[in-house]
């Protein structure tokens, strides 16, 4: 049974991730216009000409960035899939909001986590895009629907709102929304025609190695001290 | 509302289309009238034909490039010289390359040879190749498997559709398959249930994209395209488990949490010997991961050293329990779960799931082939090319010889699927483990070989190539793989020639009614 309260819970989500969808829309041509004509092309990344492949072997894959802007045809094509993808995020994290079915929930979480990974892809950062992929929506969201399947005791899990969390809930959403507002909206965002440099993989797996070796080590011990208190407080029952 | 599939059969109707699939499928009936019996008559003068259009259209392209590469190269057209594979043209470039040609209708024509640039076509013919590729893998592994295991049964497979071996046989079933009514049971949940196949199908067609056929057969080239696919592998899993929830049955349930069990531990011990040719090569590019082994099959990673090859064993092992085959089809079991997580699929959508499976052996078999046995390199000397080269001349034949058959396509893809049958000789041979035992052989003992094999890869590089311990077990490992494919070679050819004096063929003649 689903109370009043609880789909009033839910359209105030809605809203509040609607006023979110509205400001990013809004800044999306923003990012997408400075992004058009800095970047360097996404079919840079192609081994078509053969010139360019012989140089692969002694740069690696820093070799595949720097050797085309972008095509004058390529701006509107992508603007467009940046709204569409945007409109699939979106749609689908309200969809998640109003869904009663945690599985359904959990498909719909899956839909947007695949949508951010592709507008990483569309800002030229595979490697963020893929980890998001193989992390989120391909590890992540796995476990979370083992969770509910395993957990369930009806086939069809229903998920309802208590007075007390509406009003929590409400309120940090509310913060958050007006939080993530003043960032998208003070923040300064780069216009300026240049690529990123060192953003290949190697640079990034070199940098891990050197200059942040300290937190990397830290994350590392802390995931296994995640992993090994798990396993103890699983087999402590 | 009443469905019409709430009438029995046999007062049903003909099937009747609504709304815009009306027209299509009137058009479909049309085309099918008119050429079944054309098909069904000539089918070797159609293959000819496509074939000489195909050529054709090439031809037809190969002119368009040249003389865009031209306008592009002129400096009288283009301010700056440049190469019409860099940057596309404008529309106002290619006029002016036209006019100053005196080509006849430059109007026309400027609209027309805009869109035929070198990005563009190579992105469809790409897409078009990738797509094909992935219908036509799974339609003939499907084929090949019913093939093998009737072989391995002591029966023939197949044997009538399409007349030699029945090779049309997944034709046949594919049709059948679009023409089965959509079964969506009635507590299942619809919209999971529906949109479940395209989750587990899609994702392994998106894993082609980025297969390296070869050195420049790969549809896109970016620098982590080891992980994407692994990322693929990884999602496929979601729309198995989608389906096995939606189905809204114990079996498929069952199957689909078995899935997520074996997917969630078998990713762990093959991502980690996945690093060890990473390693080696120092990228995750794939395709400098295959140029890196093209000096001659000694080079093959897998040969390298005793850690890469164990590794490589590992990787094969946790492959088959990521793409669900035998001994690790638990999700599927059809002797305990009636088909596991599909039990609840008819038709199309069924269809689609087999799609997946048989595509994903392939793309784990291009893994194996791609990251340890030397991608799309026959294993001849790297000199043969340069032979080649020197005796024909530096034309289009010694290229396509050396593109084709030294390094390229047709070795990549004749590897795969010698993978895609090994794993279905395997499936055919090996029982089914349990699920405790899938997890025990993966944390206790796939995951500790892993770990062994990355940390020994990180020591072995310590050791220069030309030391002679590293040449020693490099050419030990190697002539240990050249034994290994000349002893199947052989037994094959054994098999094949004493057919009949074979154990099964025996009993066969035994049988009442011989």
């Amino acid at each position: 049974m689903v109370c009043e309260h609880t789909t009033r819970a839910r359209f105030l989500l809605a809203g509040l991730l609607g006023l979110l969808a509205a400001g990013g829309l809004l800044l999306g041509p923003r990012a997408a216009s400075a992004h058009e004509t800095g970047q360097p092309h996404e079919h840079a990344a192609h081994a078509d000409d053969h010139h360019d492949h012989d140089h692969d072997h002694e740069h690696g894959a820093t070799a595949d960035y720097d050797l085309r802007q972008r095509s004058e045809s390529g701006g509107g094509l992508e603007a467009l899939l940046f709204y569409v993808f945007a409109a699939t995020v979106l749609g689908s994290g309200l969809a998640i909001c109003i869904s009663t079915n945690i599985v359904r929930m959990a498909v719909y979480l899956f839909v947007t986590l695949s949508g951010v990974a592709v507008m990483f892809f569309l800002l030229l950062a595979n490697f963020i895009g893929v980890i998001q992929l193989i992390v989120y929506a391909g590890g992540t969201l796995i476990l979370l629907i083992f969770g509910v399947m395993l957990t369930s005791k009806s086939p069809w899990v229903r998920f309802d709102v208590k007075r007390g969390e509406l009003i929590a809930a409400g309120v940090v959403c509310t913060v958050l929304a007006v939080a993530l507002l003043t960032v998208v909206v003070g923040a300064n965002w780069p216009t300026n025609d240049t690529a990123v440099e060192g953003a290949s993989v190697a640079d990034f797996g070199k940098a891990l190695m050197t200059t942040y070796l300290v937190p990397f080590e830290a994350i590392s011990v802390l995931l296994l001290v995640v992993m090994i208190g798990a396993a103890l407080l699983a087999r402590q029952e | 509302m009443v469905s019409q599939f709430s009438v029995p059969w046999k007062e049903r109707g003909p099937l009747e289309f609504r709304g815009p699939a009306r027209p299509l499928a009137a058009l479909a009936v049309m085309v099918y009238r008119m050429a079944g019996p054309i098909v069904a008559r000539i089918p070797g003068l159609i293959l000819i034909s496509a074939i000489v259009v195909t050529c054709l259209v090439v031809w037809a392209h190969w002119g368009v490039f040249g003389a865009l590469e031209a306008f592009a190269a002129d400096p009288a057209v283009n301010g700056a010289a440049r190469s019409a594979f860099d940057l596309p043209l404008t529309v106002a470039e290619i006029h002016a390359g036209l006019v100053q040609r005196s080509w006849p209708a430059a109007g026309l024509l400027q609209y027309l040879l805009w869109p035929l640039q070198a990005e563009l076509v190579r992105d469809l013919i790409g897409l078009g190749a990738v797509f094909g590729l992935f219908n036509l893998v799974p339609v003939y592994a499907i084929w090949w498997e019913r093939k093998v295991a009737g072989r391995i049964q002591s029966r023939m497979g197949p044997m009538r559709v399409g007349g030699w071996h029945g090779w049309a046989q997944s034709f046949a079933d594919g049709i059948k398959l679009v023409g089965k009514e959509d079964i969506v049971p009635a507590e299942a949940d619809k919209p999971l249930f529906r949109i479940a196949p395209y989750l587990a199908m899609v994702p392994a067609l998106l894993a082609f994209l980025c297969m390296p056929f070869g050195a420049y057969w790969v549809f896109r080239n970016i620098d982590v395209a080891l992980v994407f696919i692994l990322a693929m592998l990884g999602v496929e899993v979601v729309g198995v488990i989608v389906a096995g929830w939606a189905s809204n049955n114990k079996w498929s349930v069952y199957g689909a949490m078995r899935e997520a069990c074996q997917m969630v531990s078998y990713e762990i011990p093959m991502t980690t010997v996945l690093l060890v040719p990473v390693m080696a090569a120092g990228t995750l590019n794939m395709i400098a991961i295959g140029e890196g082994q093209a000096g001659g099959w000694h080079t093959w990673v897998a040969f390298t050293n005793p850690f890469a090859f164990v590794a490589f064993i590992t990787y094969f092992i946790a492959s088959l329990a990521s793409c669900k085959r035998a001994p690790f089809d638990l999700p599927e079991s059809e002797s305990e779960l009636v088909a596991g997580f599909h039990t609840e699929y008819s038709g199309f959508r069924w269809a689609l799931f087999f799609f997946a499976e048989y595509a994903a052996m392939f793309v784990v078999g291009g893994l194996a082939v791609t990251l340890f046995l030397g991608a799309w390199h026959t294993g001849l000397p790297p000199g043969v090319g340069a032979w080649i080269t020197s005796a024909l001349g530096d034309n289009v034949f010694s290229r396509g010889i050396n593109g084709l058959l030294i390094s390229g396509p047709v070795w990549f893809i004749a590897k795969c699927i010698f993978f895609v049958w090994v794993q279905i000789w395997i499936r055919w041979t090996l029982p089914r483990i349990r699920i405790d035992q899938v997890l025990y052989s993966c944390v206790q003992v796939m995951f500790p070989i892993a770990l062994v094999a990355l940390v020994g890869q990180s020591l072995w590089m310590l050791i220069p190539a030309n030391h002679v311990v590293y040449r020693l077990f490099n050419w030990a490992l190697s002539a240990l793989g050249l034994l290994t494919i000349a002893a199947m070679v052989g037994i094959a050819v054994y098999g094949y020639r004493h057919g009949r004096k074979m154990v099964g063929y025996l009993a066969v003649r035994q049988l009442p009614g011989a």
